[in-house]
C-alpha cells in the first residue's frame, strides 16, 4: 500500500491531514505527506507510552524533578524499528525540553547497543552515526541520553559453559565437566547449526543480556523495538516452535518477573507495521545506518528459518489479508502467560516457567518400541545390529551426565540441532 | 540383474506424492517430496542379499528399513510402522478416555483417506484391545456430482470391508438443497461456510437417527495444527483456547465429537493407508479452494518441510493457550436484548435452541436455518 516517490501537487494528491503538501506515502488507505507520516509514527509511539510516568517534568531545577523522573533502557537491536524508535524517543526529548524553561525531560534515556553476532566495527559505526545526527554528544547529554555498548562476549566469557544433551526418549542432560569454554558470542552462535534454532537462542540470549543489564544497573523500565509485524511474526514463532504459552508473558503481559524483580516491558512500535517502519526510516534518512540481511527471496524454502517464513507468509498475504498482522497481535495481547508460582520448575536454558512436563509429553505419543523379530532371517538380522558398531555407537550419555528440566521450546530447539547437543554459556 | 513384477504410478494430489510400486516397495520421486525417503534411492531394485546393519529399521533392528517416518525422520520397516501408529493411536484413545464398554460409535466417513484409515484403525482396536464398540459408518452426501458420488462408492465398498453398517445422510433430504445448488445461487467463495455448517447438523442428525450419540472423525494432527494457526491468524477468542481439544460437547448436545487421530500426522495416515492396501477415494472436493486456510496448510507444509516436528509443536502450543480472565461488564445481568418482533434474546449461553429446527445454536435461529 505504499507510494513510492514523490507525487505530482495536484488537488487530489495533497496530504490528507495538513492539505498542504504533496502526498509521499499512502498507509492503511490515507494519504501523508513526510511531515504528518513522521507525526503519525511518533503519535502511535506516545500513545504506547502515555501516562504521567514518561511526561514532561515542570521545576525550577534538575534537583527539584530527579527522582520523579524514570530510567528508561532501551536495547537497541540493529534493525529498522530500533532506528525507527530512537528518532521518534529522541524527537519526544527534544520536544520535552523546549516546552518552556522549567520543562525537563519526562525520562532518562539509556540506549543499550546490543549487537550479539554483528561485528564490533558495525555497531561501534552505527553508534557514531546515530550521535552524530542527533547534534553530538552535548546535546545527548541535554537530553539525558546515554549510550552504552553491551559487551555479548564478556558475558558468555565470565561464566562457564555447559553441555545440554537430548536423548531420543526426550530426556534432557547437563554436563558440567570438562566443557571447552565459550569465548565469544560469534563462537556460540557458529555451534549452531540450524537457522531456526540458532534464532531462537540468540533470543534467549538477548532477553538474559537484557535481563542482567537491567538488575545491575537497576533498571526498572524497558521498551522494545518491536513493530506489529515484528510482534506478529514472534506470536506465531512461539507456536511453531511449541512454546505457546510464552506468547501471554512476553506479548501480552506489560511486566516481567526476574528473581523476584518486577521490570515494566513496552512496545512502543507495535501499532506500527513494518513498511511504515521501512518508510520512516526512508524519510529520516537513517535506513542505511544498520545493515539487515534482505537475501531471503533467494533461499530455498528448507534453508529459511521459521521466523523468515513466517515472515514470507506474511508478506505474502499482505495484499488480500492486511488485517492479519494486527489481528495476531491483538490476540496475542489476550493470552495469558504461564502462571509464575514458586513451586513450577524453570527451564535450566531459557529460565521460563515449565508447564506439563515436556518429555512427558512427548513420549506420551510416540512409541519407540519396534515388534520383535518372527522369523530366523530377522533374529540373524537382529543378532548382526547387536554385534556392530551401530549399537555400541548408539547414544551414549556420559555417567556424569546429570538430568535436568527444560521447557519445551528449548528441547525442540535442541533436537533440531541436529546433534541433538548445546553448548550454553552458565548464566547466572 | 532388474526384478522388475509390477510398475505404476500413484498419486496423490494433496500430498504430491508421487512414486512407483516395485516389489510392493514403495519409491518415491525424490525431486518432487525430498522429506520422504523410502528404501532405495533409484528405482531399481537388486537381488535380494543380507540387509547392511546400517539399513535395518531402528525399532526393531531386524527388518529392513523402507520408510523415514515423517513425525520424526525415524527409519522403519513395515511392521514397526503399522505397529507404531496403531499403537499411538491406542493410546490416544485410552489417556483421553474417549469411549466406554458397549458404546455405540458412528465414524465420520467420507471416502477419503483419513475416514477410511479410521475406519480400519476403530475395526483393528476394537477387535484387539476388546473396547466393546459398536461401530457404524456414517457418511453425508452433499450433493456435488462428481466428488461426493464417487466417494460414496468407495464408502459403500467399506461397509462390506469392514462388514460394519452404513448410513448415508443427504442435505437433500434434510435442507431440500444440494451443494451444487448452494453454489450456483452463493458462489464458490463461501462454499465452505455453508457446507461446514450444514455438515456438522447433518452428522448428528444422522448420528441421533441411528441412537448414536458419539461420533469419530478423522481431523488429523495437520487439521489441528492448521486451526491453531487460522484461529491465531483471525483472531477468534471464542474459539482459540479449544482449538486442539479431543472432545467436543457442548452442554445440551446430545451427540459428542471425537478426533482419535489428533496426534497422527496426515503423511503418516496415506502411508498407513498404502501399507495396509486400504480402498480410499483421494480426490478433493470441487469447491476446495478456502484461500485462507489453503494459506495457512501452504505455510503449515513449509514449516513441516523445515522441522518435521512442527506440526506437534503447534498443537502443543494451542494446548497452552489460555485466555486472560475477562472483567465482568457492568450491569452484565440486568441487560436483555428485546427484539423488533417482542421477543427476548437467550444470550450467549450455551445450550440453546433454534426456534426453528431445535438444533443447539447460539442464535435464536440456527445458521442452518437462515438460508431457508
Amino acid at each position: 500500500m505504499e507510494l513510492y516517490g514523490m507525487c505530482s501537487g495536484e488537488q487530489e494528491d495533497l496530504c490528507g491531514r495538513c492539505r498542504k503538501h504533496a502526498t509521499i506515502v499512502v498507509s492503511r488507505k490515507e494519504h501523508f505527506c513526510k511531515d504528518c507520516f513522521l507525526k503519525f509514527i511518533r503519535v502511535k509511539q506516545r500513545k504506547q507510552m502515555k501516562g504521567d510516568l514518561y511526561k514532561v517534568k515542570f521545576g525550577k531545577s534538575e534537583d527539584e524533578i530527579k527522582n520523579k523522573t524514570v530510567n528508561l533502557l532501551f536495547p537497541f537491536l540493529f534493525t529498522q524499528s530500533s532506528l525507527v524508535l530512537a528518532d521518534a524517543l529522541i524527537y519526544w526529548l527534544k520536544e520535552q525540553v523546549s516546552m518552556s524553561s522549567k520543562a525537563h525531560v519526562g525520562f532518562y534515556l539509556t540506549i543499550f547497543f546490543l549487537g550479539l553476532d554483528k561485528p564490533l566495527e558495525n555497531v561501534k559505526q552505527c553508534m557514531s552515526s546515530l550521535e552524530s545526527r542527533y547534534g553530538g554528544a552535548e546535546m545527548l547529554e541535554e537530553l539525558h541520553i546515554s549510550f552504552t555498548l553491551a559487551d555479548g562476549d564478556t558475558f558468555i566469557s565470565s561464566n562457564g559453559s555447559q553441555e545440554y544433551l537430548v536423548s531420543t526418549a526426550n530426556e534432557a542432560f547437563c554436563i558440567n565437566e570438562n566443557v571447552p569454554k565459550l569465548k565469544t558470542l560469534h563462537e556460540f552462535f557458529s555451534n549452531i547449526g540450524n537457522p531456526s534454532s540458532k534464532e531462537y537462542f540468540m533470543d534467549i540470549v538477548k532477553d538474559l543480556i537484557i535481563g542482567d543489564y537491567c538488575l545491575k544497573k537497576h533498571f526498572s523500565h524497558v521498551v522494545l523495538p518491536y513493530s506489529m509485524s515484528e510482534l506478529a511474526i514472534s506470536t506465531l514463532s512461539y507456536t511453531v516452535g511449541g512454546s505457546g504459552e510464552r506468547i501471554g508473558a512476553v506479548i501480552g503481559s506489560k511486566t516481567r518477573e526476574e528473581n523476584s524483580n518486577t521490570f515494566d516491558f513496552l512496545y512502543p512500535l507495535r501499532d506500527v507495521l513494518q513498511y511504515e517502519i521501512e518508510k520512516y526510516t526512508d524519510l529520516c534518512g537513517t535506513s542505511g545506518f544498520v545493515n539487515e540481511n534482505k537475501g531471503n527471496a533467494l533461499k530455498s524454502v528448507r534453508s529459511k528459518s521459521m521466523n523468515e517464513l513466517i515472515g514470507g507468509y506474511f508478506g505474502s498475504i499482505q495484499g488480500e489479508y492486511p488485517e492479519a498482522v494486527s489481528t495476531v497481535v491483538k490476540i496475542a495481547s489476550k493470552l495469558s502467560g504461564p502462571p509464575n508460582k514458586k513451586d513450577f520448575k524453570k527451564c535450566q536454558i531459557c529460565h521460563n516457567v515449565v508447564l506439563d512436563d515436556p518429555e512427558r509429553w512427548i513420549n506420551g505419543l510416540t512409541v519407540l518400541e519396534g515388534v520383535p523379530p518372527s522369523n530366523e532371517e530377522e533374529i540373524e538380522n537382529l543378532r548382526r545390529y547387536k554385534e556392530s558398531s551401530f549399537a555400541k555407537e548408539k547414544e551414549c550419555i556420559p555417567k556424569d551426565a546429570e538430568r535436568v528440566t527444560i521447557c519445551y521450546g528449548c528441547m525442540v530447539a535442541i533436537k533440531s540441532t541436529g546433534s541433538s547437543c548445546l553448548y550454553w554459556p552458565t548464566f547466572v | 540383474m532388474l526384478n522388475f513384477v509390477k510398475f505404476f504410478r500413484i498419486r496423490d494430489k494433496r500430498l504430491r506424492l508421487v512414486g512407483w510400486i516395485v516389489h510392493n516397495t514403495f519409491i518415491v520421486d525424490k525431486p518432487r517430496l525430498r522429506t520422504l525417503e523410502f528404501a532405495a534411492s533409484s528405482t531399481i531394485v537388486k537381488m535380494k542379499g543380507p540387509v547392511k546393519v546400517g539399513a535395518l529399521c531402528e525399532l526393531c533392528h531386524c527388518r529392513k528399513a523402507v520408510m523415514r517416518r515423517p513425525k520424526n525422520l525415524q527409519k522403519l520397516c513395515k511392521v514397526c510402522f503399522i505397529a507404531v501408529f496403531e499403537e499411538e493411536i491406542h493410546n490416544t484413545i485410552t489417556r483421553e478416555k474417549l469411549f466406554h464398554r458397549g458404546e455405540s460409535v458412528a465414524i465420520g466417513a467420507s471416502g477419503g483417506k483419513d475416514s477410511t484409515v479410521l475406519a480400519a484403525v476403530m475395526k483393528t482396536l476394537n477387535e484387539r484391545y476388546d473396547y466393546g464398540l459398536h461401530l457404524v459408518l456414517l457418511s453425508i452426501d452433499e450433493g456435488i456430482v462428481g466428488y461426493r458420488d464417487d466417494s460414496l462408492a468407495t464408502v459403500k465398498r467399506n461397509r462390506a470391508q469392514y462388514g460394519m453398517p452404513l448410513e448415508i445422510v443427504s442435505y437433500k433430504q434434510l435442507y431440500d438443497w444440494t451443494m451444487d445448488e448452494i453454489v450456483a445461487c452463493t458462489g464458490i467463495k463461501s462454499s465452505c461456510t455453508y457446507c461446514g455448517v450444514f455438515r456438522r447438523q447433518a452428522l448428528d442428525r444422522g448420528a441421533l437417527k441411528l441412537g448414536i450419540h458419539h461420533i469419530v472423525t478423522g481431523h488429523n494432527a495437520d487439521d489441528m495444527a492448521e486451526t491453531v494457526l487460522l484461529n491465531l491468524l483471525r483472531g477468534d477468542t471464542a474459539r482459540i483456547e479449544r482449538s486442539v481439544s479431543i472432545s467436543t460437547n457442548s452442554t445440551g448436545s446430545p451427540v459428542k465429537r471425537s478426533k482419535p487421530f489428533k496426534y497422527a500426522y496426515e503423511k503418516e495416515i496415506v502411508l498407513y493407508a498404502h501399507y495396509r492396501k486400504l480402498d480410499y477415494f483421494s480426490t478433493e472436493c470441487t469447491y476446495s479452494p478456502q484461500a485462507f486456510r489453503g494459506t495457512a496448510r501452504t505455510l503449515l507444509k513449509n514449516l513441516e518441510s523445515v522441522r518435521p516436528s512442527s506440526i506437534l509443536d503447534i498443537i502443543r502450543s494451542g494446548e497452552q493457550f489460555r485466555l486472560k480472565p475477562r472483567g465482568k461488564k457492568r450491569n452484565a445481568n440486568r441487560e436483555m436484548e428485546v427484539r423488533a418482533d417482542g421477543s427476548v434474546s437467550l444470550g450467549n449461553r450455551d445450550g440453546n435452541r433454534c426456534e426453528r429446527c431445535g438444533y443447539l445454536s447460539t442464535n435464536r435461529i440456527c445458521k442452518a436455518c437462515i438460508p431457508s
